[in-house]
């Protein structure tokens, strides 16, 4: 009767919510069997992120030796890295290979957190800066095509700039002349020169600013799995090493002198830029605004299941700060505080503390503490053990006196 | 009294009702110790003071007398409500830090040859709602369909379990009890697979005080798509536990 009355509550979206979560969990278990428990590449999508955005600083970082950022030289560069060095070809499809893969498994891994309901109560921060990280890859990525300065490079560029101009034209985000930073000479450098400074001073930034929303993203989380199993690192690099060898980088011609004659026919990498190609039916502003809110919609979505069970709650009676519980605690939902009485807290002691927007509620916590002094307020440890009494059919000795303790109330 | 493997299941009332046995407090009591000598020697000495002199009689399931009056210096020492009741039963420094040896959970249980329907006490398996899809093969109080003396208690997760409570249900007499939680690769809370088995093996607090029955426990990492497997090993499982209990008898 129980379930009937639960399941009569749920709304339609958490329905298909769930059924999608059902499959994404069939998919993992059969993925499991394929692959083996611990390095099945479904439950595997974070640490996989991490060693790709790895890849691509570290084969960033190779390319930057070759890279001259000035418009005159910078395809001559780049086709130097593609065509002189040795290997260089491989390491700019294997840059660009990476940043490919980035955004697949970053689609992956939202759609089985959402899948799943991992994105509610105390995850929807973990959701929201994971969903930073999307328009953030779009940004670098554009950069990253805009640094050779061809052909595809003039194009991006101009799609950019429409984009810039179109939100200049916003109520409030226009105050800030986002256009205009990237046609403003800067370090008293004209012309394309300062765009191109600047552009690239947006990919490399960028990347540091994606690194450090990962580390945002991982803090609530301990321990995060943040370390693919050494056969999964190999096989995975044998696929982006394979994809990188099958599809090449191309380099546009150079571009024409003419910036206002813009190549008929480019190659688009789609999933770097499939938010550019709704452009020349948009217009920049449009295409920001729906970008926008999409984002604003996917933020929105951990509203829609206000899956709010209670958080754990702490005793101060019975708490003698151990920190089994701040050890164990596998969502860094507990701190220690001074304890509440002045004659303890004289002496040092402190007592656990729950952190009620990091608590998932999952008890990892009540079965820590040998004190009873954390409980899940939905289901104490004391209801438990009255259910093995009642099943037990063996009545205890009533306890002599049991004090109201109302911090779990 | 001293605390020994005898008596270490006994139990101690506090004052606020709950009681706990004394290998679980001295457990606590090293725990305690292990964070006082971080912090501060002086705190850590009148700790220790404490737990010598504040002692009360070591009656066991009988009313706690009043503390001795004439015991001379023995300052009552407010902020440590606890610990006046848990230094009962410990000796020495030695008492205090001495490691418990982890219950051996590998022995392999002695099956009797001739194959039994199950037994006749109740079993009590702790569930994670994660790793079993328990409505369909219980009921709503979490009584097992296909085997009505099998009671599923399911939680948000196997981290939850405090081993106590295993102890306790082969305490109330019952044939067996067992805990089926997520795949440690794939635990929905990331942890709580791992955590449950380290504390059953006894490598980490809270372990299993004193002597626990291992032929009567089992341990499954499932998935709702492998309940099959998990129905399989359970009917073994059940066999025997009724192939014990007429042993027993």
């Amino acid at each position: 009767m129980k379930t009937i009355a639960a399941s009569s509550r749920k709304s339609g979206y958490l329905i298909f919510r769930e059924s999608v979560g059902n499959f994404v969990d069939a998919i993992e278990y059969y993925s499991a069997r394929f692959f083996g428990e611990n390095s099945n590449p479904i439950t595997l999508t974070g640490a996989m992120m991490i060693a790709l955005v790895l890849i691509s600083v570290v084969t960033g970082l190779v390319m930057l030796l070759y890279y001259v950022p000035t418009p005159g030289q910078a395809v001559a560069s780049v086709n130097q890295l593609t065509q002189d060095a040795r290997y260089g070809s491989i390491l700019r499809a294997l840059h660009r290979t990476s940043a490919d893969f980035i955004i697949i498994i970053l689609i992956l891994h939202m759609f089985q957190g959402w899948a799943r309901g991992r994105y509610t109560g105390s995850r929807s921060r973990s959701w929201l800066t994971g969903l930073l990280a999307l328009p953030l890859i779009g940004i670098i990525g554009w950069a990253g095509y805009v640094l050779p300065w061809d052909d595809r490079a003039m194009v991006m560029l101009a799609w950019g700039r429409d984009i810039a101009h179109g939100v200049d034209s916003w109520p409030i985000i226009g105050w800030f002349n986002l256009g205009s930073l990237l046609t403003m000479p800067i370090f008293g450098v004209t012309g394309e020169a300062d765009q191109l400074l600047r552009i690239f001073a947006l990919h490399i930034g960028g990347a540091f600013l994606a690194i450090a929303l990962i580390l945002w993203h991982l803090k609530r989380v301990t321990p995060p799995r943040v370390r693919l199993p050494f056969a999964v690192w190999i096989g995975f690099v044998l696929v982006l090493l394979l994809v990188a060898a099958m599809m090449p980088v191309e380099t546009e011609a150079l571009r024409s002198l003419n910036p206002f004659e813009l190549p008929a026919f480019i190659h688009i990498d789609i999933l770097i830029t499939f938010p550019l190609l709704f452009f020349p039916a948009l217009g920049g502003a449009w295409t920001v605004f729906f970008i926008l809110l999409i984002l604003a919609m996917l933020a929105w979505l951990p509203r829609l299941e206000r899956k709010k069970p209670r958080t754990a709650a702490v005793s101060d009676i019975k708490c003698v700060g151990c920190r089994l519980c701040l050890n164990d605690c596998p969502y860094g939902a507990i701190e220690m505080v001074p304890h509440p009485n002045p004659l303890k807290r004289r002496k040092g002691r402190e007592i656990a503390k729950v952190l009620p927007g990091y608590c998932a509620a999952c008890g990892i916590c009540v079965g820590s503490c040998m004190f009873d002094a954390i409980e899940l307020p939905d289901i104490t440890s004391d209801e438990i053990e009255l259910k093995i009494d009642e099943i037990g059919g063996i009545k205890e000795i009533p306890e002599p006196e049991i004090l109201p303790d109302e911090s779990f109330l | 009294m001293t605390f020994n493997r005898e008596n270490s299941d006994k139990l101690v009332e506090f004052e606020h009702g709950s009681s706990t046995s004394l290998a679980q407090i001295e457990d606590a009591c090293s725990i305690m110790l292990d964070v006082y000598e971080e912090k501060d020697a002086a705190m850590l000495e009148e700790f220790e003071r404490s737990l010598e002199t504040v002692l009360l009689d070591e009656t066991i399931g009988q009313e706690p007398s009043e503390p001795d009056e004439d015991a001379g210096e023995t300052p009552m020492d407010e902020s440590d409500g606890e610990s006046e009741e848990i230094s009962e039963g410990l000796e020495s420094d030695d008492d205090l830090v001495d490691e418990e040896e982890p219950p051996e959970l590998e022995k392999e249980p002695e099956i009797t040859p001739e194959p039994l329907p199950g037994p006749e006490k109740p079993v009590i398996g702790f569930v994670c709602r994660h790793a079993l899809g328990v409505n369909s093969i219980a009921d709503a109080d979490g009584v097992m369909n296909a085997y009505p003396f099998v009671h599923l208690i399911e939680l948000p997760c196997a981290g939850m379990i405090k081993p106590d409570w295993l102890k306790k249900v082969l305490e109330k007499g019952m044939s067996g009890v067992f805990v089926v939680s997520c795949r440690e690769a794939s635990c929905e809370h990331r942890s709580g697979a791992r955590l449950t088995t380290e504390r059953i093996h006894g490598k980490r607090r809270p372990k299993i005080a004193g002597k626990f029955d291992t032929r009567r426990f089992r341990f499954w990492e499932s998935h709702p798509l492998d309940q099959d497997i998990f129905l399989k090993g359970l009917a073994k499982f059940l066999e025997e536990l009724g192939a014990l209990d007429t042993a027993e008898e």
